[in-house]
């Protein structure tokens, strides 16, 4: 007991301090606290040199730029990078692949996640459960390169083993990387076959917040398993279902650029090319750097409506929001 | 009471069984590409290219291994690439573990403005072409600084330590304080050497993203001798599919090739794998649940 009195004292006179830290003007705050400030600095200038510094590049977009002249010598030209983008042949085309990639990901990797959730929920067995999620984890660690090295290699019309199983039936060898008709499909099954174990993990941590006095409740009452999935699991999650989906959306024209790059060839350009790869393409192939920006530009806040336009909705429908 | 409990427990339903079987499907569209890797990294060429391998070498030998791990720059994209990961985890640990701390802190000046600061960046960004015309300004192409330096922070790493920090007992960091310490005492003698499962945590989300890097390696760098090993992989790929293709004896040494080069890639990784997993799905369920 005396002790902490003791220590109870002693802990005030270091609390008026503190507390007086509102009252100091600013000066006198940033000399106490600034070791912390200085843990800061070399994040801040991280983010100023690397993010805010390009942000201003986005300027770009509105002149036309001489690559011997740099930033001084370019002339403003406003918009017209922008009109060249619009009326380009391709632009309908791209921007639509974009979208159908993002849809396509959206409206069947999203469902097959939180599907993929519950079931896993449902393991009985605690051992193999795990073993499951370690074995679906698994691919996520895989880089691009190695996924669509994979794909490709698989695919291959004389050597892959798809192929192989393909004539194994009789079948004619299909060279699936040169189709357009195999472009998004094959997109797809990578993109869940490397993203769907790793995409449970947020949806069954909310399934374990679940209060087990409810699931025994409903037990007590004569609910069977499908139906405590339904009144009990999936309502509870509905929140973080509804953020996930927000964040998705505000990514739909996001389609990996990577493993469009890797998987494009240009014979499927028709499906194949993107936002995103005609970013690069133009930018660092053609070195039209202004127009590339325009094209970079425009996603981003394509990006950027879809996402406060989700979050929007969100609120209106179930009062969660992300902002 | 007892009774009737264990009898429904035990009772495994059709729905179990379907369930069971779905799951091992799965888990074999994951395992199985992969043993039909190993299968053909270790056969023979021949049978390679007849397409005979399934599951198992046909022919066992590691001739193609002992080609590409004796070929100098697999070796050398290798080395590059342990150097990216390495040092820079270490850098991004660092830098990354101080920014979140000195934002836990509410008392530090600028606090809102900085929060605000990093979190845009999750939402809107320079783009592809002004971030690679602001590295090549600050004469990083071609060196080896650009696989690390505009990767250094990653703002959700950022924000999940914060969340960590922000967490953390006050009371410890109280009674740290009333025994003398300051502001850098605290975080040096005490949050950090108990923060040691955060740190892990972000450090492998870090060292993974370092070793899977592709894209800065693309467009920064020319000099084949600073190629990480993802590049070197991506170029063999691409070198040995559509242009080369139907040109018999060159294609045979492809396949072989192919494989082993993906299986000397992620080897590393599919080793500490089984250890690291749990680590990381932590830290995605704090980041979740907290920010």
């Amino acid at each position: 007991m005396k002790a902490m009195n003791a220590t109870a004292t002693a802990a005030k006179p270091k609390k008026a301090p503190k507390n007086a830290l509102k009252k100091d003007n600013i000066f006198k705050r940033f000399w106490k606290t600034r070791f912390l400030f200085l843990l800061f600095v070399p994040a801040l200038l991280y983010y100023i040199l690397f993010k805010y510094v390009p942000m201003w590049g986005v300027t770009l977009s509105f002149y036309k730029y001489n690559i011997f002249k740099g930033w001084a010598g370019s002339t403003f030209i406003g918009l017209k990078n922008f009109e060249v983008f619009f009326k380009s042949p391709s632009f309908w085309s791209i921007t639509s692949n974009t979208l159908i990639l993002g849809i396509q990901s959206l409206l069947i990797t999203f469902p097959v996640t939180i599907l993929f959730s519950l079931l896993l929920n449902e393991i009985r067995s605690q051992k193999f459960k795990k073993v499951t999620q370690t074995v679906s984890y698994m691919p996520h660690f895989l880089s691009v390169v190695v996924v669509c090295s994979l794909a490709t290699s698989l695919l291959d019309p004389t050597q892959g083993a798809i192929n192989s199983i393909i004539k194994l039936f009789g079948g004619e060898p299909i060279y699936f990387l040169m189709e357009s008709q195999w472009f998004r499909p094959i997109y797809l099954i990578t993109e869940v076959w490397q993203g769907l174990g790793w995409g449970t993990i947020v949806y069954l941590a909310a399934i374990s917040s679940v209060d087990p006095g409810l699931y025994e409740a409903a037990r007590l009452d004569g609910a069977g398993r499908w139906r405590q999935m339904w009144s009990i699991t999936l309502p509870a999650i509905a929140p973080t279902v509804a953020t996930m989906f927000i964040l998705k959306v505000g990514h739909v024209m996001d389609a990996s650029m990577e493993k469009v790059l890797l998987l494009q060839q240009p014979i499927t350009y028709d499906v194949s090319q993107v936002l995103s790869t005609y970013v690069y393409q133009i930018g660092l192939q053609q070195s039209d750097y202004a127009l590339s920006t325009a094209a970079g530009l425009f996603t981003s806040v394509i990006n950027l409506i879809m996402l406060l336009g989700a979050d929007w909705v969100s609120k209106k429908v179930t009062d969660t929001g992300v902002f | 009471m007892k009774k009737k409990k264990v009898a429904k427990y035990n009772r495994i339903s059709t729905f179990d069984v379907i369930l069971y079987i779905v799951m091992i499907l799965f888990m074999a569209c994951i395992i199985v590409p992969f043993l039909h890797v190993i299968a053909v990294s270790f056969s023979e060429k021949g049978p390679v290219m007849r397409g005979e391998v399934g599951l198992w070498p046909v022919g066992f030998n590691v001739d193609t291994y002992v080609q590409m791990l004796s070929d100098g720059k697999f070796f050398n994209a290798y080395l590059n690439t342990i150097f990216y990961t390495v040092v820079g985890t270490a850098l991004s640990l660092v830098t990354t573990a101080m920014a979140a701390y000195a934002l836990s802190r509410q008392k530090i000046v600028g606090h809102r403005l900085f929060s605000v600061m990093i979190t845009i960046t999750m939402f809107f960004g320079g783009g592809l072409i002004p971030t690679f015309l602001t590295v090549s300004n600050y004469g990083l192409t071609d060196t080896r600084w650009s696989m690390i330096l505009p990767y250094l922070i990653n703002t959700w790493n950022l924000i999940v330590m914060r969340s960590f920090f922000v967490a953390y007992p006050n009371e410890i960091i109280e009674s740290g304080q009333i025994d003398g310490l300051r502001d850098p005492g605290v975080f040096l003698k005490l949050v950090l050497p108990t923060s040691k499962a955060a740190l892990a945590t972000i450090g492998l989300y870090y060292a993974v993203a370092y070793w899977n890097a592709y894209l800065p390696a693309r467009i920064y760098i020319r000099n084949q001798e600073l190629y990480p090993v993802q590049h070197l992989l991506q170029q063999m790929i691409s070198s040995v599919t559509g242009e080369d293709a139907g040109q018999g004896e060159g294609q045979l040494v492809a396949a072989t090739v192919r494989y082993c080069s993906i299986m000397i890639v992620i080897t590393p990784i599919m080793c500490v794998y089984p250890f690291i997993q749990k680590h990381f799905v932590k830290g995605v369920m704090v980041g979740s649940i907290k920010g």
